[in-house]
């Protein structure tokens, strides 16, 4: 059960990782004002997401 | 009510993300891009904004033959652009001639082509062996933007290879 979790844990850092990868490699592209516009929404999408779980009581 | 307000927290982090896809999707299209279409012989490339950076971009071009040059801007944006363009041709950093000097002014969400003609037999100089070949540098500059393209003067003693038919 524990092993199960540990292989859950590298797979979802698989997936953060790879999608920082293509996100930071996408932002070399974007202009100044998207750059801010995406890290506001970047630092919202979080707090959002770390109030949801809040809630759920983690 | 703790279970609506929980959603709510949800559905505005789907908004957030939502929104960088979106600013992905706008900011990558938004701006201004050049396109230049090269035609020389039977060869025929064309170079996008972004693979400019990514590659080393060349063509060969016969001894007396010319290069067919259609660079084009297209502006993607909601005010007009300026600029100058202007192209030379460089050897052994040296200027060999100035091919175009041409302001440009773009509606916005509009294109403009230029176009010009390299002839390899203008390049060369006038001392030159035909068995030997040459290689110039084409340098773009709109605006603080310049872009670099390699011309390759083939010598007349280029060999030709005639394809054998296969036997049936």
């Amino acid at each position: 059960m524990k092993f199960e979790y540990v292989l859950y844990g590298f797979g979802i850092l698989f997936c953060i990782a790879g999608v920082g990868y293509l996100a930071a490699e996408y932002v070399k592209y974007l202009s100044d004002v998207g750059k801010i516009c995406s890290l506001l929404l970047t630092v919202g999408l979080f707090t959002f997401l770390g109030k949801y779980f809040e809630g759920l009581g983690w | 009510m703790a279970a609506k307000r929980r959603n709510l927290y949800l559905y505005l982090t789907l908004a957030c993300f939502l929104g960088i896809i979106l600013i992905f999707v706008f900011d990558g299209y938004m701006g201004v891009y050049d396109t230049l279409t090269v035609k020389s012989g039977e060869d025929e490339q064309k170079i996008e904004g972004a693979n400019w950076e990514r590659d080393f971009w060349s063509t060969a071009v016969n001894w007396g033959e010319k290069a067919f040059f259609y660079y084009e801007v297209d502006n993607r944006r909601f005010s007009a652009y300026t600029a100058d363009i202007e192209v030379s041709v460089w050897h052994s950093l040296e200027k060999v001639s100035d091919i175009l000097v041409q302001s440009v002014s773009i509606d916005s969400f509009d294109k403009k082509q230029v176009e010009w003609v390299v002839d390899a037999a203008e390049l060369v100089p006038a001392d030159a062996v035909q068995s030997q070949g040459y290689e110039f540098t084409l340098y773009i500059k709109r605006g603080e933007i310049e872009r670099r393209f390699v011309i390759h003067v083939r010598s007349n003693d280029y060999p030709v290879k005639t394809v054998p038919v296969p036997p049936r």
